[in-house]
Formats: structure tokens, C-alpha cells, sequence
């Protein structure tokens, strides 16, 4: 896969380049504002928390995609094992599911990236809602400790489920055998670009719609930031910017806007889902990994729900 | 040697980090000076993830107490306790052993060494803080003047529980409390019993820091 031979690839990094510098100047910008008193030190520090963070993951995706499949492969099994830390924190285990999350950390998570990386597209599938779900439970009984059993076993499912399962869509996107009608010699790296872009762009989009109007709250007990206004802004100004990187992507316009449209709504659901799990557990942000951002698993909640959404549409209507 | 014996160290303490994302309340010490820290102990990990918040300087000046019936139990634990972690082993069943022990602490004190204790004398579940043991009375009476610092560390029980080999990750906390300072003539019990109210107050402020 010679990323950089392919230049529709080449000018979706440079606008992705563009848009952080941009980040960066409206976060200098906001910076003496502050100064000046014309709005709030918090505002500012926090945006420029968030763009630094930005560059940041931008350049370990970007790395992780020029060393090819192996390398996005190796970031997202990363971010996984980083999320399911974060996820196992906050709900809380007894010390009887100790051997169990032993299993889950160390042998069906690489195990789920290892399919990945050989391309073994039914255990991919498979392993974590159907073996993983059963293992689980099999592996608590033998510790023996009743106590909460189905609570524990299923909270430990979900961590696998969100954590591993969803978010191992992303770099299974590479391994997608499409038959599009693209000239392109790394279709696949922009599909992934594409999802990540429109994902990562709706969560900012609706972040900055709601600080500039928001007014009505949306789900005022889930997440008390979300605004009505903030969402429909942000879902349908990431539907427009997916339709027009439509044409870096195999797909046409109109599809651009549909599949744009679908995986910011999951996307949105997905942040929605994970606020109310951290409500229940009393927990505001799930790390401090990333400044600003919380921790790993706010920043992949979204894509969370939209990975396996985008791939299957692709996987039903584009591969034969 | 010494390479490798450092070499070791930051190995462990990076893997903990691995194991743990350690989230840090409160200031470690920046400059190296002649404390006691005494912290609740819950895990294998409690010591690396101590050592991972302090600076270098401050680790290569950093003595724990460790018991000798376990430490020095098999080449891999002591080799670890002694070359590694430059423990002080501390006898647990003989009292004029332990004398001596305090004694050799002392001195090291004395030098602008710090010293590491884990008061409960054993691994907890992770659940209450033990009751503590006297060691550290006997030990600040001899060096009055040296400060002591609470350490309360949180959800180490749950990454790698007492009598386990494999780490379950987790994310943990480390609360780093006020100085405390030795008063003159205060009784044994008043004394440890202050000492386990500055932790039982880490932990208190540590569980209210992550519910907003």
C-alpha cells in the first residue's frame, strides 16, 4: 500500500492539516481575547487544550497509517486496551472477576487485533459477541463468587463489547475487499480517513454549534452540555463537510451525505450512551490521558457506535 | 551492574504505568531531603507507582521497608528488594531484630536518605486501611525532626490483588497528603491513630475528586 502515491489521500491530510492550523489560529486568537477580557480564560485554555491534543493524535494516526495496515492495526489495539482500562475503572469489579479481565486484557483483545491482522474476517466477527459473551460468564462461575454475577458478567461484556469489539471496525476498514470503481491505490485508507474525519469533525462541530447557540438542553440529566441547538448544528455541518469530501472517497455525493448523516448519529448516540454510563457510575470524564479531552474513551465514544455502523453500510452496498 | 539494576527499575516502573494510568493528586517532592512517606498498602504495584511519580533523584534516595520473611524468600524477590529497589528488610517476628532495623533507619536519616513504610505491615484488600502497626512510633521517636508524608494510593487491589501473578489494568490514583510533624510527647496510639486519620482524609478527598 504506497500511501502516498495516491493523491486524493494526499489532499485529505492536507485539509485535515489546514483545519488544525486553523484550530490553532482561532486558539491564539481566543487566547488574547482572553487577555483582553473579552471572554472567558476557560474558553480559551480549554480550546487550546483541545487542539494541542488534536495535533497530537493527528500526527500518531498519520504515523500509524504511513507504516501501513500493521501500524493502524497496532493504534487502534492501543486505543482499545487504553479504553478498556479506563472502562474497567468505573465500574466496579470484585476481586473474583480478576482472572477473567486477565483474559480479557491480555488474550481476547490481542486475539480480535491478530484476526484483524490476518484478514480473518468471520472469527473477527464472532469473537467478542459470541465467544467472548460466553467465556466470560464460564470464566466467573469458576471463581465462585455469586454475588452481583450477571451485573459483573454483563459490565465486563460491555466493556469488551465498546472497547475491543466497536472500536476494532475502524482498522478493519483497511481489510475491506470493495469493488469500488476508484483509481486510487489506497481506497481503503481513505475510507478510514473518511470515518474518523466525519466522526472526530461532528464531536467538535457539535462542541462549537452549542458554545456559539446553544440554548435548549437537549438531554439535560445524560449530559447537561448537549443543546439541542449544538446537535442538529453539528449533525447537519458534518453531513455537508462529509458530502464534500465525498469526492476523496469512492462515493458519490448524495451517498457521502447519507453515510455522513447515519455515522454522526451514531456517532452521537454513542457520546449520549457513554455520558449515561459515567452519570450511573458518578464519573465526569473517564481519564485524564488527553488535556481537555478527558480520557481515551471520551474521545472514542463516538466512534464507538459509528465504526460498525460505516462498515457494514459499505460491507452491504459496495462489496460483493 | 548498576545499569542494569536501574535498567530493571525503570522497566518495572514503565510496565506499571502500562498496568495503571496513574492519576496524581496533590505535589510529589521535588527535591531530595530526609522524609519518612508512609503509605496503605494494597499491592505489589504500590511501591512502582510511588517510584513513578518521584523524580530520579528522589528514587535513588528512597529506601522501603520490606519484610525479610518475604522478601528475602527465593533469588528473584531479593535480588529485586536488594539491587533494585534498595529496600531495608525488616524482621516481622523478632522484636530485637527490629530494633536494630530502626536503629539502621535512623541513621540512614541522618545521611538525607528517605524511607518508604507501608504501616499496615501486610497487603489489605483494598477495602478499610489496617490498623497500624508501632514500627513507625519507634522510628520517629528516634528522628524527631524528620517530617512525615502520607501517601494514599487507590484501585491498586484491583489491578494486581494479593496472591495474584497477572496485572487486570486498571486506572489508580496517588494522593500525596501535607507534611505531618512529630509532637512532643504524644502517646503511641494517639500518634499512629493520626497517622491512619491523614490517610483515611487522602482517601476521602481522593474518592470525592472523581465524582463531579
Amino acid at each position: 500500500m504506497n500511501l502516498l502515491h495516491d493523491r486524493k489521500l494526499v489532499a485529505l491530510v492536507l485539509i485535515v492539516l489546514a483545519l488544525l492550523i486553523l484550530g490553532t489560529i482561532v486558539g491564539r486568537v481566543l487566547g488574547i481575547r482572553a487577555s483582553q477580557g473579552k471572554c472567558q480564560d476557560s474558553l480559551a485554555a480549554n480550546f487550546q487544550a483541545r487542539v494541542r491534543s488534536w495535533w497530537m493524535m493527528v500526527a500518531v494516526f498519520a504515523v500509524a497509517m504511513l507504516t501501513g495496515g500493521i501500524g493502524s492495526i497496532l493504534l487502534f489495539a492501543i486505543s482499545s486496551f487504553l479504553a478498556l482500562r479506563e472502562f474497567i475503572c468505573i465500574i466496579p469489579t470484585r476481586r473474583a472477576d480478576h482472572r477473567t479481565l486477565v483474559w480479557c486484557f491480555w488474550v481476547l483483545l490481542p486475539l480480535q487485533y491478530w484476526c484483524i491482522y490476518i484478514g480473518w474476517y468471520g472469527m473477527f466477527v464472532l469473537l467478542i459477541p459470541l465467544y467472548a459473551f460466553l467465556f466470560v460468564p464460564m470464566r466467573n462461575v469458576l471463581a465462585g463468587d455469586c454475588e452481583h454475577f450477571l451485573e459483573r458478567t454483563a459490565k465486563i461484556q460491555w466493556g469488551m463489547t465498546c472497547c475491543i469489539y466497536c472500536i476494532s471496525y475502524a482498522p478493519m476498514l483497511l481489510k475491506l475487499d470493495c469493488n469500488f470503481d476508484d483509481d486510487g491505490s489506497a481506497v481503503n485508507a481513505r475510507l478510514l480517513f473518511f470515518l474518523v474525519t466525519i466522526v472526530e469533525m461532528s464531536d467538535v462541530l457539535q462542541y462549537c454549534w452549542g458554545k456559539i447557540l446553544g440554548k435548549h438542553k437537549l438531554l439535560p440529566k445524560v449530559s447537561p452540555n448537549k443543546t439541542v441547538e449544538g446537535f442538529v448544528g453539528g449533525v447537519l455541518s458534518a453531513t455537508v463537510l462529509g458530502g464534500a469530501l465525498s469526492y476523496f472517497t469512492p462515493f458519490t455525493l448524495w451517498q457521502g451525505l447519507g453515510i455522513s448523516l447515519l455515522v454522526a448519529l451514531a456517532g452521537f448516540a454513542g457520546d449520549a450512551t457513554m455520558s449515561a454510563i459515567k452519570r450511573d457510575s458518578g464519573v465526569k470524564d473517564y481519564g485524564t490521558m488527553l488535556a481537555g479531552h478527558g480520557g481515551m474513551l471520551d474521545r472514542l465514544d463516538s466512534l464507538c457506535f459509528a465504526a460498525p455502523v460505516y462498515f457494514h453500510l459499505i460491507r452491504y452496498f459496495f462489496v460483493s | 551492574m548498576q545499569v542494569i539494576h536501574t535498567f530493571v527499575e525503570r522497566l518495572l516502573v514503565g510496565l506499571t504505568r502500562i498496568f495503571t494510568g496513574i492519576l496524581v493528586y496533590g505535589n510529589p517532592p521535588a527535591v531530595p531531603k530526609a522524609r519518612i512517606y508512609f503509605a496503605n498498602h494494597t499491592s505489589h504495584l504500590d511501591l512502582m507507582v510511588i517510584l513513578g511519580v518521584f523524580p530520579q533523584c528522589l528514587r535513588d534516595r528512597l529506601h522501603p521497608v520490606a519484610a525479610r520473611d518475604y522478601w528475602e524468600n527465593g533469588w528473584l524477590r531479593r535480588y529485586l528488594a536488594r539491587r533494585v529497589l534498595h529496600c531495608v528488610f525488616l524482621d516481622r517476628h523478632n522484636a530485637s531484630q527490629a530494633v536494630q532495623t530502626f536503629q539502621n533507619l535512623a541513621e540512614l536519616l541522618g545521611q538525607g536518605e528517605s524511607i518508604l513504610i507501608f504501616p499496615e505491615g501486610t497487603r489489605g484488600d483494598g477495602g478499610q486501611i489496617g490498623r497500624f502497626h508501632a514500627g513507625l512510633f519507634h522510628l520517629m521517636r528516634q528522628v524527631p525532626n524528620v517530617p512525615l508524608v502520607p501517601i494514599y494510593l487507590d484501585g491498586l487491589a484491583r489491578t494486581l490483588p494479593k496472591g495474584e501473578f497477572l496485572p487486570a489494568p486498571n486506572m489508580s490514583k496517588i494522593c500525596l497528603g501535607e507534611e505531618l510533624h512529630w509532637q512532643e510527647g504524644e502517646a503511641k496510639e494517639d500518634f499512629l491513630e493520626r497517622c491512619r486519620a491523614s490517610l483515611l482524609c487522602l482517601k476521602e478527598q481522593a474518592n470525592g475528586l472523581s465524582v463531579k
